[in-house]
């Protein structure tokens, strides 16, 4: 499939220049979005809906008004987040929400902001899950090649960018479900800190480790996104002390600390590119973190502990709705006792001292975002530097140390694999300094593009 | 196949609880480790302006 290119700068620029309306960029991702049905990336959308608030849009810019510099973009967002003219379904049979068609507080300041809210995009039931496989529409398709996964649970936002339906997306992430389809499309993805961007209406999967980040096209797309995401909101009491977007244009320093070692394993064609990609950044040390896999367990059973109590009321009353694959770990999640559960935390608060001091006066963290290519569909199992992992397990491999440590995280494009499908690599920053990961992020690529050259 | 029938359903249960079973003995392992009930320092549970 040849993949259009739909940047958000370029279309900003556009609108701004007068050379294209929002009608027109509305009525193109229509377009896009009749002809690739195929990849299942959209779960609603309502054209007349979507097309007079890009017709309200081009009124305000005829009379002079413009509400910001996305007014008049298409956004798709997960279905996850709640929206006030679309149902919010989490992919899942369960009942419908009592309290939905309202919105997010992310859909609220893009909306406030003119962007319009153009569909729902297909995920993993409940996020539960990173393969977007396990869907009420069914699986998510990649644009690049349809037999192949897009990873999840934010896969049907990461396709509609990757595919060119839209040039933004909503995803969350509680163990790289942003980052991952991001990485596997050949995206951007963004993963703020804990606390930094707000949660109200985002259904969660897990209280505290989510995080509702971008998907766009580029590092500069992002960057347009942010102001939306970070800031303090009074409807999500752990973004109180969140300041608001700060942009940084320049980042001191470039040294980075790569991972790897046990627990952090990675394919040959992985290791290669990751390398590859290093080589352009002048400082990098290596090092490894102990005890990973126990690390790994705190931050399962605090998904396992905090998915199940949010849903314990639906296991009760409506427990075969699920898919069979989401109830099996909520009923784990469920048997989870209240020991296990603080000694996972206490795990956490070790992690999170061990992540600080590895990271000290260096700037970020480096990781390849997934340790194999892209799966297929029918992959129920990944092998890799003499490990055999689910594939499922696989897709979080190394995600889970940015949420259970809650800092910012981005994945990044860096090349293709032997299949021809994306690799990506994530950078992790200090808790809190979004703008400072995001400002390093960029020196990075304009250096290894500039190499490239 | 009718996996709500009596007998299909008992087969059914019996093997989600193994797939569950499997998750928490997962979960057991990782958890339990003897040099924790060594250590002096007090836990630190995360306080609620960090949660």
């Amino acid at each position: 499939m040849k993949i259009k290119n739909n940047s958000l700068s370029d279309n900003v620029s556009a609108l701004a220049a007068g050379e294209v309306n929002s009608v027109t960029l509305v009525t193109q991702a229509l377009k896009a979005a009749e002809n690739l049905t195929s990849l299942n990336a959209i779960v609603s959308l309502n054209a007349s809906q979507v097309l007079a608030q890009a017709i309200a849009s081009d009124r305000r810019r005829a009379q002079g008004i413009q509400l910001s510099p996305i007014d008049g973009i298409p956004i798709a967002v997960k279905d996850n987040f709640l929206t006030k003219d679309y149902p919010t379904t989490a992919c899942s049979n369960t009942q419908p929400l009592k309290f939905q068609f309202q919105d997010a507080t992310i859909v609220s300041n893009l909306r406030a902001a003119g962007a319009v809210i153009f569909a729902k995009t297909n995920m993993h039931e409940w996020a539960f899950g990173a393969t977007n496989s396990n869907s009420n529409i069914g699986p998510t398709c990649h644009p690049y090649d349809n037999t192949y996964i897009t990873g999840g649970s934010s896969g049907g936002s990461a396709a509609a960018v990757s595919a060119g339906i839209v040039c933004a997306a909503l995803g969350s992430d509680t163990g790289g479900s942003v980052r991952i389809p991001s990485s596997a499309c050949g995206v951007y993805g963004f993963k703020p800190s804990y606390g930094r961007s707000s949660r109200y209406g985002v259904l969660p999967l897990s209280w505290s480790l989510d995080a509702p980040g971008p998907i766009a096209s580029s590092l500069q797309d992002i960057e347009y996104l942010l102001p939306y995401f970070l800031g303090p909101d009074d409807r999500d009491t752990t973004t109180l002390n969140s300041k608001k977007y700060n942009p940084k244009s320049q980042h001191a320093g470039c040294k980075l600390v790569h991972l790897i070692g046990p627990g952090l394993e990675r394919s040959e064609e992985i290791d290669a590119a990751v390398k590859s990609f290093l080589s352009t950044v002048k400082e990098v040390r290596e090092e490894s973190l102990p005890n990973v896999g126990r690390y790994f367990v705190s931050w399962e059973t605090i998904l396992h502990a905090e998915a199940a109590a949010y849903h314990s009321e639906k296991l009760n009353t409506e427990k075969d709705n699920f898919s069979d694959t989401t109830r099996i770990h909520l009923t784990a999640g469920m048997r989870i006792t209240a020991v296990q559960f603080l000694k996972a935390q206490r795990l956490r608060a070790e992690f999170c001292k061990i992540i600080n001091h590895q990271l000290g006066e260096w700037d970020a963290l480096v990781v390849p975002t997934l340790p194999v290519a892209v799966p297929k569909h029918d992959e129920q199992w990944q092998v890799f530097s003499g490990r055999n992992v689910s594939t499922q397990d696989s897709m979080t491999w190394f995600c889970w140390l940015g949420n259970l440590a809650g800092l910012p995280c981005v994945s990044i494009p860096i090349g293709t694999s032997s299949s021809g499908l994306p690799i990506g690599v994530t950078l992790m920053g200090k808790p809190g300094k979004d703008e400072e990961l995001l400002a390093l992020a960029k020196i990075i690529e304009k250096s290894r593009l500039d190499g490239l050259n | 196949m009718d996996t709500n029938s009596p007998p299909n359903k008992i087969q059914r249960l019996l093997a989600e609880d193994k797939q569950v079973q499997k998750i928490l003995d997962r979960i057991k392992a990782g958890l339990d480790y003897p040099e924790e009930s060594n250590t002096l320092e007090p836990a630190h549970i995360f306080t609620p302006e960090q949660l």
